[in-house]
C-alpha cells in the first residue's frame, strides 16, 4: 500500500493493463461514460450525515405524546418521564395542534433550540410493514430500503451512489470525483454501503491523518493472476480494498487537513450522573470529523455516524429517577453534538449543505419490564436537522388505546423518510429513484425539505446544475455545469448582499456539460455567490468560501 | 456434484496442511509432515481426540486463580480479571494440540456469542462459560445449548434471569431461536419465519421464566461439574417459573408444553428442570436445527456462499447424519473433513474450489502465525506478568484489525459471521486490512513492553532451522511458499517473491554466496535485510489473509 504502488496502479489504468491485473472490465469509452451518467443524475453539493442509534431506541422516552399523557404513564410508570417538577419534560411547541403536541426529554435541551430556530422536524412513529423483531434483520430492512419479506444484498445509498457513479472503483478516483462517495465514521463497513455487487461504495475512516499514515506504512505488491477459485475471488476483494485505500487516503488527510473547525466547542461529557460507559459523548467527536472534511471541500454525499447502547431491556433509567441513567446520557449525547455541528458548520459557512438524520432499527414496547428497561417494539420518531427544513412535527402522536401486540403501529414507511431526501435534497432524477428502488414512495414523501433541488431546474427537466470545486477554495475554483438545451449563459460572482463583483459572459453555451476555471483570488477571505444565469431569466447559484 | 465420498490413501503434505489449518488454529512445519504420512481416517481419529482441560487462569495478586472455592483479591479490578480471561483463552489456543477442540471451542463462541463487560462484575462467570464450550467442544451440540440456557454468564448476558412470570423477558429465547438452534427462516407472513413464530418467542420466553444466576457456585451439573444458574425459590419451589401451559405454532407441530409438578401456584423445581428437557426436546425434533448448525459449520470449515448445489449435497446430509446421531458434532466434522468436497477433489477443476478460500478471522493471523513459526511466548508459570503484558498487546492487535474478543458490538456476536451478504469479507476494510499487515512489521520487530521484549520472529533463525537448503533461492521460497500460503502461486508471483524481492534482481549465485557468508561468519546483517523484505512481502499479502 505504498505510494509508489499507487502511482504504478494509476499509470496502468491508462494503457489497459489493468484489465489483466484484477480481471475488471474496463470500458474503452469509460471517461465519457461516467461523464454521460453523472449528467443523466443530477447532482449537487448537499450531504446528508446519518446518525444510526443502535440498538432500538425509546422513541417514547425521547418525544413524550402530551396528550396521551395519562395513558403513556400508566404502561410505564417506572420509567415515565414526569410532567411536573425540575426534571419534567420540555413542551416542544405550544402553538402545535393538540394531537401533535409533544415533549422532549428533560436532557434535549439544544434539541429543543434547534427547533425554536427552525432546524430540527420530527417525523412520528416512522417503521415498516410487519416490523420485525430482531435487531439484525431490522437494521439489514432500514439500510437496505426493501420491505420486511425482500432480501437484497445492497443498501439504498449504495444504489443511489452506483447510479450516479457507475463502474465503481473502476476510474476512481477521478478528477472530477476526487473523494470516497460514502464514507463511515467507524473502522468496518456496514451494509448501508453495499451495492448489489463488488466492493462497498463506502470507506470507513476513524481520523483521517492516522488513517493515511497506517495505509501508506505497510503492504507490497499485489498478485496479477488469480486462481479461477473462491481463494481467487477473495483475494481479488481484499486487492479491490486495498486499491482503494490507497486511492484515497492521501486525498483524506489533504483535504482533511486543508479544513478546519470554527471556534465553537464540542460537547465532551454528559454533566449529570450516569453508567460510566454512558458519560463521554461518542457522537461528537465523530460529527466534528465530518465537519472538518466539509470545510476542507470534501465531495463525500453521504456520512454515516454510530451512536450504540440503545438495546435497553433493563436499566434504561435509574430506579429512583426516570429522567436520569444511561437513556437519558444519549439523548443529552445526541442534541448537544447535532448542535455544536451546526453551530460549526454556521460559523463555516456550511450550514446549508448539510442535512442529518437519526435513524434505529425500531422502538420499544410501549410498556416498560420490571427491570426498569423496555423489550423490542415498533414504530418510533426519527429527528431531522437542518437550516433549510420545514420545521415541525409529522404526524401525530401515537394512539396508545389502539397499539397492536403492546407496540406503537406504524404511521410512515421509513422510505418515506427517506425519499425525500433522493428527490427533495439531492435532487435525484427519476432514473436515480427508480435505481434505488424507491418510485413507489416518491408521492407520499414526508414533505420535511424546504429548499428542494428541483423548484427552479424542474425548468430545465432537473438536469441543470452548478458545482464548484475545490470549495472552499483558496483562490481558484472550477465551475461545471450542464445545459440540457442551448442557451445565453451569464456567470456572475456576487457578495452575500447581492452586489454583482464579477460578470463573465460566457460564449460556450450549447447542450452538454461546460466547465470554467474561476479565479476568485483578488477577493478577501469570505463567502461569495457564484450565479448562472440562464436566458437572463433562471438563475441557479452556488456558495463558495474563499479561504486561504 | 459436491460429494461427501471420503478420499483415500496418504494425505500428502498439500492436502495435510489445509487439514490443518482449518481444524486447528494452525500447524507447524513439523505438524505437517507428520500428518502428511497418515491415512485421511487417521488423521481425523487424532484430530478428534480432545485436548485435556488447562489449568485455571492465574491472578498474579493472589497467586492462585479465581474460581470457586478460591475466591478472588480483594483489590483485583473486575476489567483485569476480564483480561486474564481473555489471555488464558488465546493462550489456550495457541498451545492447543493438533486436534479440533480449540477450533471448536473458538466456533462455539462466535455461535453462541457472550459479551463480557455484561458479566463482569463476577468474573468466574466468563471462565465457566468457556470451560462449558470446551467441555463440549467435540460432544454433543444438543446438550450444549440446552446447558447454556441456564449457563450463570448467558442469563445475565441475554436477560434470563430477568425472565419472570408476572414479566416475561423475550431477550434470550429470541436469539435462542434466530441465532442458536433452529435459525429464522424467511418470512412467509406476518411474524411467521417458517423455523419459528412470534407465538414460539412468547412461549419459549415463558418455558424459560423463573431462572436466576447462582454466584456462591452451588448448583453444579453433575455431568460436566461446572456451576450453572438455578431455579429461583427455595429450592424445591420454584417462585418465579410460569405454570400455564405453553402453546407452540405449527412450526413444532402445534406442540404443548405443560408444567408437570405444581405446588399451589409455583412449579416444583424439578418440574422447571423436566421442562427445559421437553422444550429441548422440541427444539431438537425441528429439521431446521440441524440445517442451521451444519450450515454454520459449513461456513466454519469450508466457505462462506452455500449455494443450492451445496444445500442439497452437503448440508441436508449431514443434518441427516447429526439428527441420526442425536446431534453429536463429532458425527459431522468426521464426515466432512474426511470428504472428497473438502479436498475439492468431487469434480474436475472449477472455479468452485475452496482450498484457501477462507479469510482469517484476527485470531486465527495472530495465533496462527504465532503456531507457524513456533513463537516462544513468556512462560504462564515462571514469568507470568509477561506473559498477560504480551496477551494484553495481541488483544489490541486484535482489535485494532476488528475483533473485539468476548466484547461483540451486537449481541448476535461478530459480523462476520452472521452478517448478510458478505459474511467473512467484514473482516477486510481498509483499516482492518492495514492493521493486520502492521501486526507482522510489529512480530518482526519484536513485541516489548517497558524495554522487554516479549515475542519476536527471528526470520533468518526460522529459514536457518527449518528449510532444506537455504543457499538455494529457489528452493527456499518454494519451501516458503508451501508453508506460509495456503494457494499455488502462479508462476509469474513466485518469481516476484524470488527475483524482485528476496534477489532484489540479482543473481542466485549472489544469495549463495550471501548465504554462505553468514553461515561462516555468522554475521546476519545481509541475509536479514533480504529475508525480513521476504517475509513482509509474503505476509502482507492478500494471499495471507487466507487458508
Amino acid at each position: 500500500m505504498k505510494r509508489r504502488d499507487f502511482l504504478r496502479l494509476t499509470s496502468l489504468a491508462g494503457s489497459g493493463l489493468l484489465l489483466n491485473l484484477n480481471g475488471i472490465k474496463l470500458h474503452a469509452m469509460e471517461q465519457n461514460y461516467f461523464l454521460n451518467n453523472l449528467a443523466k443524475s443530477s447532482s449537487n453539493d448537499r450531504i446528508l450525515v446519518l446518525i444510526q442509534l443502535h440498538g432500538g431506541n425509546d422513541g417514547l422516552n425521547m418525544v413524550i405524546p402530551i396528550d396521551g399523557y395519562g395513558h403513556y404513564y400508566n404502561y410505564r410508570p417506572n420509567i415515565a418521564i414526569p410532567q411536573t417538577g425540575s426534571r419534567k419534560y420540555i413542551t416542544l411547541d405550544p402553538n402545535l395542534p393538540g394531537n401533535r403536541q409533544v415533549g422532549l426529554h428533560p436532557d434535549m435541551v439544544a434539541a429543543k433550540a434547534m427547533y425554536d430556530d427552525g432546524k430540527m422536524a420530527i417525523v412520528q412513529n416512522v417503521s415498516y410493514e410487519n416490523m420485525n423483531g430482531s435487531h439484525f434483520r431490522s437494521r439489514d430492512i432500514w439500510y437496505m430500503g426493501g420491505d420486511y419479506n425482500e432480501y437484497f444484498s445492497s443498501g439504498w445509498m449504495g444504489r443511489y451512489l452506483d447510479h450516479l457513479y457507475p463502474g465503481y472503483p473502476t476510474g476512481y478516483p477521478s478528477s472530477q470525483v476526487p473523494d470516497p462517495l460514502a464514507i463511515e465514521i467507524g473502522t468496518g463497513v456496514s451494509l448501508a454501503f453495499h451495492r448489489n455487487e463488488g466492493i462497498p461504495m463506502g470507506l470507513s475512516v476513524q481520523d483521517p491523518n492516522a488513517f493515511y499514515n497506517l495505509i501508506n506504512s505497510v503492504g507490497g505488491e499485489l498478485p496479477i493472476s488469480l486462481p479461477d477459485t473462491h481463494a481467487g475471488d477473495e483475494i481479488e476483494y481484499i486487492m479491490q480494498i486495498e486499491r482503494q485505500s490507497n486511492n484515497y487516503a492521501e486525498r483524506l488527510r489533504d483535504v482533511y487537513n486543508a479544513g478546519t473547525n470554527s471556534s465553537t466547542i464540542y460537547p465532551d461529557l454528559y454533566p449529570f450522573v450516569a453508567p460510566s460507559s454512558a458519560v463521554s459523548n461518542p457522537l461528537a467527536p465523530q460529527l466534528k470529523i465530518v465537519s472538518r472534511l466539509i470545510s476542507g471541500g470534501i465531495g463525500t454525499k453521504i456520512f454515516l455516524c454510530r451512536i450504540g447502547g440503545f438495546d435497553t431491556h433493563a436499566n434504561q433509567v435509574v430506579n429512583n429517577n426516570t429522567t436520569m441513567g444511561g437513556h437519558a446520557a444519549l439523548l443529552y449525547h445526541i442534541s448537544s453534538a447535532v448542535k455544536a455541528f451546526y453551530e460549526d458548520l454556521g460559523n463555516l459557512g456550511l450550514a446549508d449543505r448539510v442535512l442529518t438524520m437519526t435513524f434505529s432499527e425500531f422502538g420499544r414496547r410501549v410498556a416498560s419490564n420490571a427491570s426498569y428497561g423496555t423489550d423490542h417494539g415498533n414504530a418510533a420518531p426519527m429527528l431531522i436537522f437542518g437550516t433549510c427544513l420545514n420545521p415541525g412535527v409529522y404526524g401525530t402522536n401515537p394512539d396508545l388505546l389502539n397499539l397492536h401486540n403492546g407496540n406503537i403501529p406504524m404511521q410512515h414507511d421509513y422510505r418515506q423518510v427517506f425519499s425525500s431526501v433522493v428527490k427533495d435534497w439531492f435532487g435525484a432524477s427519476d432514473a436515480a429513484i427508480e435505481a434505488v428502488e424507491f418510485e413507489d414512495y416518491i408521492d407520499n414523501r414526508v414533505d420535511y425539505i424546504n429548499c428542494k433541488e428541483l423548484g427552479l431546474t424542474e425548468l430545465f427537466k432537473e438536469n441543470l446544475w452548478l458545482k464548484c470545486h475545490p470549495n472552499p477554495t483558496t483562490g481558484k475554483t472550477t465551475v461545471t455545469y450542464f445545459l440540457r438545451n442551448n442557451a445565453d449563459v451569464k456567470i456572475e460572482v456576487r457578495d452575500v448582499n447581492g452586489r454583482s463583483l464579477a460578470l463573465i459572459q460566457k460564449k460556450d453555451s450549447a447542450e452538454g456539460e461546460h466547465t470554467l476555471e474561476l479565479d476568485l483570488s483578488r477577493f478577501q477571505n469570505g463567502m461569495y455567490i457564484v450565479a448562472l444565469i440562464i436566458n437572463d431569466n433562471a438563475t441557479v447559484t452556488q456558495k463558495v468560501i474563499v479561504n486561504r | 456434484m459436491a460429494s461427501l465420498n471420503p478420499i483415500s490413501g496418504v494425505l500428502g503434505f498439500q492436502r495435510a496442511g489445509h487439514l490443518l489449518r482449518r481444524a486447528t488454529f494452525g500447524p507447524d512445519i513439523s505438524t505437517i509432515n507428520t500428518f502428511a504420512t497418515m491415512t485421511v481416517q487417521d488423521a481425523i481419529d487424532a484430530l478428534l481426540q480432545q485436548d485435556p482441560e488447562p489449568p485455571f487462569p492465574v491472578d498474579p495478586m493472589s497467586g492462585t486463580d479465581w474460581v470457586y472455592p478460591n475466591t478472588r483479591h480483594p483489590d483485583v479490578f473486575n476489567d483485569t480479571l476480564s483480561r486474564y480471561t481473555c489471555s488464558w483463552w488465546m493462550e489456550n489456543a495457541r498451545a492447543s494440540g493438533a486436534n479440533l477442540t480449540e477450533r471448536m471451542v473458538w466456533f462455539y463462541y462466535t455461535h453462541f456469542p457472550m459479551i463480557m463487560s455484561r458479566i463482569e462484575s463476577r468474573p468466574q462467570f466468563a471462565v465457566d462459560y468457556l470451560r462449558l464450550l470446551r467441555y463440549y467442544a467435540l460432544g454433543n451440540y444438543k446438550e450444549l445449548t440446552k446447558a447454556l440456557c441456564i449457563d450463570n454468564a448467558m442469563l445475565i448476558h441475554l436477560d434470563g434471569n430477568l425472565n419472570i412470570k408476572s414479566v416475561p423477558q423475550e431477550n434470550f429465547a429470541r436469539e435462542f431461536l434466530e441465532l442458536f438452534t433452529v435459525g429464522k427462516g424467511e418470512e412467509v407472513g406476518v411474524g411467521d419465519y417458517t423455523t419459528f413464530t412470534e407465538q414460539d418467542v412468547q412461549m419459549a420466553t415463558r418455558v424459560l421464566t423463573g431462572w436466576g444466576i447462582d454466584d456462591t457456585f452451588q448448583t453444579v451439573d453433575a455431568v460436566t461439574g461446572i456451576p450453572t444458574g438455578k431455579v429461583k425459590g427455595t429450592g424445591t419451589v420454584s417462585s418465579q417459573h410460569d405454570i400455564t401451559s405453553k402453546q407452540f405454532s405449527a412450526a413444532f407441530n402445534n406442540t404443548v408444553i405443560a408444567t408437570s409438578g405444581i405446588v399451589g401456584a409455583n412449579a416444583q423445581v424439578q418440574a422447571v428442570y423436566d421442562e427445559l428437557d421437553e422444550f429441548i426436546a422440541m427444539i431438537f425434533d425441528s429439521p431446521y436445527t440441524a440445517r442451521n448448525i451444519c450450515r454454520r459449520i459449513y461456513r466454519e470449515f469450508v466457505y462462506f456462499d452455500i449455494t443450492p448445489e451445496i444445500e442439497n449435497d452437503v448440508i441436508e446430509p449431514l443434518a441427516n447424519v447429526l439428527r441420526a446421531n442425536d446431534y453429536e458434532i463429532a458425527s459431522v466434522l468426521e464426515i466432512l473433513l474426511q470428504s472428497e468436497h473438502f479436498y475439492d477433489e468431487d469434480t474436475v477443476p472449477t472455479n468452485d474450489d475452496n482450498i484457501g478460500a477462507i479469510i482469517k478471522s484476527p485470531m486465527d493471523l495472530v495465533i496462527g502465525t504465532m503456531r507457524l513459526f513456533s513463537l516462544q511466548v513468556p512462560d504462564r508459570t515462571t514469568d507470568l506478568e509477561a506473559h498477560y503484558q504480551l496477551y494484553q498487546n495481541l488483544i489490541q492487535e486484535l482489535s485494532s484489525q476488528g475483533l473485539e474478543i468476548f466484547e461483540p458490538y451486537d449481541v448476535a456476536g461478530h459480523d462476520p459471521y452472521f452478517q448478510l451478504p458478505d459474511f467473512q469479507r467484514y473482516w477486510i476494510s481498509s483499516n482492518y486490512l492495514a492493521n493486520r499487515y502492521k501486526f507482522i512489521e510489529h512480530i518482526l520487530v519484536g513485541i516489548s513492553a517497558n524495554g522487554n521484549e516479549l515475542m519476536r520472529l527471528d526470520f533468518v533463525q526460522f529459514v536457518r532451522d527449518n528449510c532444506s537448503d537455504p543457499a538455494n533461492a529457489t528452493t527456499l521460497v518454494q519451501e516458503l511458499v508451501d508453508w506460509l500460503l495456503p494457494i499455488t502461486l502462479s508462476t509469474d508471483r513466485f518469481n516476484y517473491f524470488r527475483d524482485a524481492v528476496l534477489l532484489d534482481q540479482l543473481s542466485e549465485i549472489n544469495w549463495s554466496v550471501e548465504w554462505n557468508n553468514y553461515m561462516t561468519t555468522s554475521n546476519d546483517t545481509n541475509v536479514r535485510l533480504q529475508l525480513e523484505a521476504l517475509a513482509l512481502a509474503m505476509m502482507q499479502s492478500p494471499e495471507y489473509q487466507l487458508y
